[in-house]
């Protein structure tokens, strides 16, 4: 598998077809210098490949791009990991183009806490017949965070035979936390599937509860049952990247 | 809402090609309309000065309607949903009254408008299962009736200008409270222009088993209606009303900015039923919201099926703890139609609870939306929502949209959200085809099915015809 590391310099990046790649993109690459010119970085996969794209945001990415254009190429199955632990503000686009027949699952975690604020913007666009695509959103809120995530599947007339689903889970773990979620649906084909579903909860106090009695602490009970939301998001990341994840969550738990 | 018997009656014609839309056949036929010879088009500070002298208002009522006048002219139009450029509303008839006198029995009221409403199916339903009857046509509402057993218990059901004379001091409590004119720019018109609609005030433990109904009826060319539909529910009782509207077509653009105010107070229960079906060339741009209070709960149920362009997105707002709020919602958008259409609920005590419920489909064309909002303030603890969205794309020159909007601001909040989109199942249509039914009339029936958990919520004989109206908007849709 290719490993391809994307910097705040690249404008756009292109995956030959039939390539088995590793995408690691992000400002997990703080040391890179930033060229405040790029706004939108492109990455192209082509025809039949086979893709791993990690987007890891933990530490201020409020001076680097971070809007995003991925194109996925016809028959390419890719898997997108986009995880955001960083503080200060977030605004970024990301617009994902599925070529015919593509299979994408798109996997987005967010965890905020003080007073960051996390604005995201996500299109799945489907232009061709065939393609399918999974979408999951998974976000936790602690004190005075707020997000607002705002996110449509597009499918355009041509897109037929397309099956697309997006779901989105918001934790609010304070009384201050704020959350606006926008899963929207734009459908002009008729041979389609196509669904979202959006739902909210805080920490399950008996979950907690329940692992304080057997002696946890507050701080790891409360980590035990984020660590549990999380495992869908971290299924299939390669161990070093779990392992970041696992140290931002230890981070920002941060018991009252 | 009631059907013309002769639509009812009507039988498709298979070598039909394309239907011809089902409204045409429905709602089409007019009177002459000599009113109008003394009217004109067009907005200025006189017509809203003239439209209060002739109701006799009070002052204060034409205060407000100058103020509103003034935001109307400053507020721009929507920026977001469909695109209302093309309606020209200096072209647009704001006032304009067919009889000046309204009537308590059917014999009084001239035998054109009469006619009209016979069509509709009116009379005979307010006969066989109604309290009471408004009709409203043009600007004025030409009759009311509400059962003796009603007003004994001390129900008041009458047109709203009748109301601001008899029941001032309520209607001045209530009136354009829960919608203010700053709300948007067509509120703020129908602030200035308004015109007849519904007062409708349930006192104390009164329960109204029986619906009251009101029927809109937009007869002449590019007319628009404003009627105001003011409900107050007291403590502990309980009522259902109904509304019908509907206008013929002429090809040229037709205005409804009509609003409905509903008060539900503490452990009331109310249901709000309506049927739109405006003609092909209308603006339907309503605006409903209700202020719900403790324990109290509101229901909304709808059906929009005609009109050029909807946007109509009833609102409940909780104000009181254990309030609740239901929204079902059916709309029907066929050839060059957009339905924008939704829900909003505002949470704004503990424990409040919405289930929101809407089913869109979309033919030949048509564009339908769901647009919505559920938020939760911070003081709704333990609030509860589910929201389910479900739209049918009939064929590829038709697109559905969802957005719904969710805003969270309290931990306790429970809220789920589904929405799906797809075309008819082909196993489906092939199994009512192999038990004799033609595709069309198999599309038919299960996009009457697809429609059935808003229609159930529906009185009887409506729930029949309203399932009628899907099978003629269905006719020859396929093949």
């Amino acid at each position: 598998m290719k490993e391809i590391i994307v910097t705040s310099r690249d404008k756009k990046i292109i995956i030959p077809d039939g390539t088995e790649a590793l995408i690691i993109d992000g400002p997990l690459l703080k040391n890179k210098t930033t060229s405040k010119s790029v706004k939108n970085i492109q990455i192209i996969i082509g025809r039949n490949c086979q893709v791993k794209y990690i987007f890891l945001a933990i530490s201020d990415i409020s001076q680097v791009p971070q809007d995003r254009e991925l194109i996925i190429g016809d028959k390419s199955q890719v898997i997108s990991y986009r995880a955001y632990f960083n503080s200060g503000d977030n605004n970024s686009k990301f617009v994902n183009n599925l070529g015919k027949g593509a299979d994408f699952e798109s996997r987005v975690l967010f965890y905020f806490s003080g007073s960051d604020s996390f604005a995201v913007n996500d299109d799945y666009i489907f232009n061709k017949p065939g393609a399918h695509g999974r979408f999951s959103v998974i976000g936790l809120l602690d004190k005075s965070a707020n997000a607002k995530y705002y996110s449509d599947i597009v499918i355009k007339p041509l897109a037929q035979q397309t099956d697309s689903r997006i779901d989105m889970k918001l934790y609010l773990m304070s009384q201050s936390a704020k959350g606006v979620m926008l899963p929207g649906l734009k459908i002009s084909a008729n041979e389609v599937k196509a669904g979202h579903g959006a739902s909210t909860f805080q920490l399950s106090p008996e979950d907690i509860f329940y692992l304080q009695s057997r002696g946890l602490n507050e701080k790891q009970a409360r980590e035990l049952v984020i660590n549990s939301l999380t495992a869908r998001f971290t299924d299939g990341l390669p161990d070093n990247f779990k392992k970041e994840i696992a140290t931002q969550i230890k981070k920002k738990n941060r018991v009252k | 809402m009631r059907m013309p018997k002769e639509a009812l009656k009507k039988k498709s014609d298979p070598k039909k090609k394309k239907a011809t839309n089902a409204h045409d056949s429905l709602w089409d036929s007019y009177n002459q309309s000599g009113y109008m010879s003394g009217t004109k088009a067009g907005l200025d500070e006189q017509l809203v000065r003239f439209i209060s002298h002739e109701k006799q208002e009070p002052e204060w009522m034409l205060q407000k309607r100058l103020a509103a006048l003034k935001l109307y002219r400053e507020m721009p139009l929507p920026n977001w949903g469909p695109d209302l450029s093309k309606l020209d509303l200096e072209k647009i008839t704001y006032y304009a009254r067919a009889t000046y006198k309204q009537s308590q029995t059917w014999d009084d009221v001239p035998v054109d408008i009469k006619e009209t409403f016979n069509k509709l199916g009116i009379p005979q339903a307010e006969q066989e299962v109604l309290a009471g009857v408004g009709a409203q046509y043009e600007s004025t509402v030409i009759y009311h009736s509400l059962k003796e057993e009603f007003r004994r218990q001390g129900v008041v059901f009458e047109d709203l200008d009748v109301a601001l004379q008899a029941h001032e001091e309520l209607v001045k409590k209530y009136f354009m409270r829960a919608v203010p004119p700053t709300l948007h720019k067509f509120a703020a018109l129908h602030g200035a222009v308004w015109s007849g609609g519904t007062f409708l005030y349930i006192p104390k433990g009164v329960k109204v088993e029986l619906p009251l109904q009101a029927y809109f009826r937009m007869n002449a060319k590019g007319m628009g209606q404003f009627e105001h539909t003011l409900i107050i529910v007291e403590e502990e009782a309980q009522a259902h009303y109904i509304e019908g509207c509907s206008a013929p077509r002429y090809g040229v653009d037709s205005l409804h900015a009509g609003c409905v105010e509903v008060y539900v107070a503490k452990n009331a229960r109310f249901r709000y039923s309506s049927v739109e079906s405006w003609s092909k060339d209308a603006y339907n741009l309503n605006t409903k919201r209700a202020l719900v209070q403790e324990g109290a709960h509101m229901e909304w149920v709808g059906g929009n099926f005609g009109s050029n362009v909807t946007m109509l997105y009833p609102c409940s707002v909780l104000l009181g703890e254990g309030a609740s709020a239901d929204h079902l919602g059916v709309a029907f958008a066929n050839h060059g139609q957009i339905q924008d259409t939704g829900a909003k609920v505002i949470h704004l005590a503990p424990k409040t609870t919405s289930n929101i419920v809407m089913k869109s489909i979309s033919k030949d064309g048509g564009h339908a939306i769901y647009r919505g909002l559920v938020e939760i303030s911070a003081a709704a603890e333990n609030a509860v929502s589910n929201i389910k969205c479900d739209a049918l794309i009939l064929d590829p020159q038709s697109a559905s949209d969802t957005i719904p909007m969710i805003k969270i601001n309290n931990p306790s909040a429970v809220l789920a959200h589904e929405a799906t989109a797809g075309k008819l199942n082909d196993d489906d249509i092939f199994y009512l085809r192999s038990r004799g039914l033609s595709e069309s009339e198999a599309s038919a029936m299960i996009v009457n099915g697809f429609i059935n958990p808003i229609v159930k919520e529906l009185p009887l004989e409506y729930a029949v015809e309203m399932n009628r109206m899907v099978e003629l908007e269905m006719e020859n849709s396929v093949g």
